[in-house]
């Protein structure tokens, strides 16, 4: 096989090996495959997703306001109110001063008020003399 | 050419402009980020119209739980923003109406014929700017309110952030590297890794404060509260699998949209896809470990991330992103929508199904290992990753691979018909590069050897020098395609800027390339 047979060989290989994108649709085919792949991957994971419980536990039932918060029919109208007496009783208080005394007010302390206190201390005994204490650390 | 001789390379010259590629798209780029305000609206009425919950049980209190200030803060900036992308539109809807107008009339008397186009230039030229700052502007009003959350999160637990930080680069390195041809831009990535950890993390965590607030309301059944509280559960999976995958699905669109010349196929809509799986993953593992029991954190790091730092948001981001890539060659609508669909459906599918089973699987995982923590720790999430979401990751892996060896093979036959077409063409490829550039391993290995010889600036012109020929030759294979739109870049721009990267562009005045002996 001369020198020029085997680049031509090389050539067709090339072109052979290039054939992929000579076409008029290059990868147009591979990319539907992996596009489809991923609807695959999707079906996968809704499928795990509803068939299992997620990483957290998850409650059975949960407490929820009293049936007065939710958000059931509320009544149509304010209920009515009961009519009021008309007339008030007039005897509520009895026998309170119909005017301020107008005695004079005393202007001092009653004298035995206060107890008397001692006016001095008794005096403290006298303490012992000590004898010197001996220097800290000697005398160097 | 002898790309490890000693002085092959010539001093860097000036970066060449980048080829100009018509940005269409950024209509549709805001109406995607407009959706994020509609579904954040339609949460705000579910939750006004919610019934009120009133019941004595325990159960209750994780429903009524107070507001977040975070959420609190975004609600408010949400309402701003709004306000703001009108007046933005408003502005935007003036300037274009003068534009028009100013194209349309006569410039008048400008002295000469030469002045008139120039002044007709100018004369759209800063509309053009304006406009262009009026819709970033609608994009950014929109979308950023939704950082609030996430960046409290990060702010935080900076500790937290600080320890999932190396992980996380790591993986987006790996991510970055796995595009063993031609690869996007770096700053492409970290946009996406931004989405991720800013916008679609912040729309997520969003979305499901308010399905708390408002899924009890509507679903708890006192009478049935068993199968109630089921259902509700079942319904919070669901929605966090649709508002995080929807989340993450809108920043892959809108950088499909507004970058559709860097994201061309399965391979770099897995990579961006995986970014923004990625950065969602980071504020998701930080936001969770900032309230979890600490002495949890170590079996949350192992599953987030390291564990399951490529699998799960990442897979499914992936999946997504390989369905935008998809649809770049697709000149039908409807194949268009089957392929963007089908990435969506398997992202939020595979989403909804991890966050079920995986809660199903942890509550066993301790009698699988006897008790043993560290071997239900060590193997038995491993062994849960896999079961979850392991399909998904061989899927983005399989496409992946698929698409490198579709690169591969249409980068071989664009490299070669380069080399092989003529001087100027001869110039940009030689054929002794077509096996290096073929072989990210080779690649590498130079790479290694240039960056102990010339440091960090002799690789940077290196790498950059090699994508702008397996650029070239992957906008050659494009325009052999059946769906070859309008984004592809001009070829001979595309040459010069290789040439000029090359040293032998007529302004760097530079000698010609060596000879091959130095390629291995």
């Amino acid at each position: 096989m001369t020198h020029e047979q085997e680049q031509e060989q090389d050539r067709d290989r090339d072109r052979l090996a290039d054939e992929p994108e000579r076409g008029p649709r290059p990868y147009v085919r591979l990319m539907a495959a992996i596009g489809a792949g991923g609807l695959v991957a999707a079906t996968v994971a809704v499928v795990v997703s509803v068939s299992t419980d997620p990483v957290m536990q998850l409650p059975e039932s949960v407490p929820t306001l009293p049936s007065d918060f939710s958000t059931g029919d509320l009544p149509t109208s304010l209920p009515s109110m009961p009519e009021l007496p008309s007339d008030l009783p007039t005897d509520y208080t009895t026998n309170l001063p119909t005017a301020i005394p107008t005695e004079d007010l005393p202007t001092a302390l009653p004298s035995d008020l206060l107890p008397s206190f001692p006016t001095d201390f008794p005096s403290l005994p006298s303490l012992p003399e000590m004898p010197s204490l001996p220097q800290a650390g000697g005398a160097s | 050419m002898t790309l490890t001789a000693p002085g092959v390379f010539p001093p860097p010259p000036d970066r060449p402009p980048g080829p100009r590629v018509p940005r269409h798209g950024m209509a549709s780029a805001i109406a995607v980020v407009l959706t994020l305000s509609v579904a954040y609206a339609v949460g705000q009425i579910l939750y006004w119209t919610a019934p009120d919950i009133v019941s004595p049980s325990p159960w209750v209190k994780i429903w009524l739980l107070p507001e977040p200030t975070p959420f609190k803060v975004t609600r408010v900036l949400l309402v701003v923003g709004w306000c703001v992308a009108t007046l933005l539109a408003l502005a935007l809807l003036l300037t274009r109406r003068r534009a028009t107008a100013a194209t349309a009339a006569p410039t008048g008397d400008t002295g000469s014929e030469q002045a008139e186009p120039m002044a007709r230039f100018d004369a759209t030229a800063r509309p053009r700017l304006t406009l262009r700052a009026c819709q970033f502007g609608i994009l950014g009003a929109l979308v950023l309110p939704f950082a609030v959350m996430p960046l409290a999160a990060l702010g935080s637990n900076l500790p937290q952030l600080l320890l999932c930080l190396p992980t996380t680069g790591a993986a987006l390195f790996l991510v970055h590297r796995a595009q063993l041809y031609r690869r996007m831009p770096g700053w492409l990535l970290l946009a996406g890794f931004g989405w991720g950890v800013l916008i679609g993390g912040g729309f997520g965590l969003v979305m499901i404060t308010w399905f708390q607030r408002y899924g009890a309301g509507y679903f708890l059944d006192f009478q049935r509260p068993r199968d109630s509280i089921r259902e509700i559960y079942t319904l919070f999976c669901l929605n966090g699998a649709v508002v995080a995958e929807f989340g993450k699905a809108a920043g892959i669109a809108v950088l499909f949209l507004l970058f559709r010349r860097h994201i061309d196929g399965v391979v770099s809509g897995v990579v961006v896809g995986a970014a923004v799986g990625l950065g969602h993953n980071l504020t998701e593992t930080v936001h969770y470990l900032g309230f979890v029991n600490p002495e949890h954190h170590p079996a949350q790091f192992w599953d987030r991330q390291v564990v399951g730092l490529m699998a799960a948001h990442v897979a499914f981001s992936a999946l997504a992103g390989a369905g935008f890539g998809a649809a770049r060659w697709l000149p039908e609508r409807r194949d268009r929508w089957v392929a963007v669909g089908g990435g969506l459906l398997a992202a939020v599918g595979g989403h909804f199904e991890t966050d079920v089973v995986l809660m199903r699987l942890d509550q066993s995982r301790g009698e699988w290992f006897s008790h043993n923590e560290t071997l239900s720790l060590l193997l038995g999430i491993p062994l849960m990753t896999v079961i979850t979401s392991g399909v998904f990751v061989a899927l983005y892996v399989l496409i992946l691979r698929r698409g490198l060896r579709a690169q591969a093979a249409g980068l071989a036959r664009a490299l070669h018909a380069e080399a092989a077409s003529g001087p100027s063409g001869g110039a940009a490829v030689t054929g002794p590069e077509v096996a290096l550039l073929l072989s990210p391993a080779r690649r590498l290995l130079l790479e290694m050897r240039v960056w102990r010889r010339d440091g960090t600036a002799g690789l940077r012109h290196l790498v950059r020098f090699q994508q702008a020929q397996l650029d070239l030759a992957t906008q050659r294979w494009h325009r052999e395609r059946v769906g070859a739109d309008s984004f592809i870049p001009d070829e001979q721009q595309l040459r010069e800027k290789v040439i000029d990267l090359k040293g032998l562009g007529g302004t760097s005045g530079t000698s010609e390339v060596p000879a091959r002996k130095g390629l291995s």
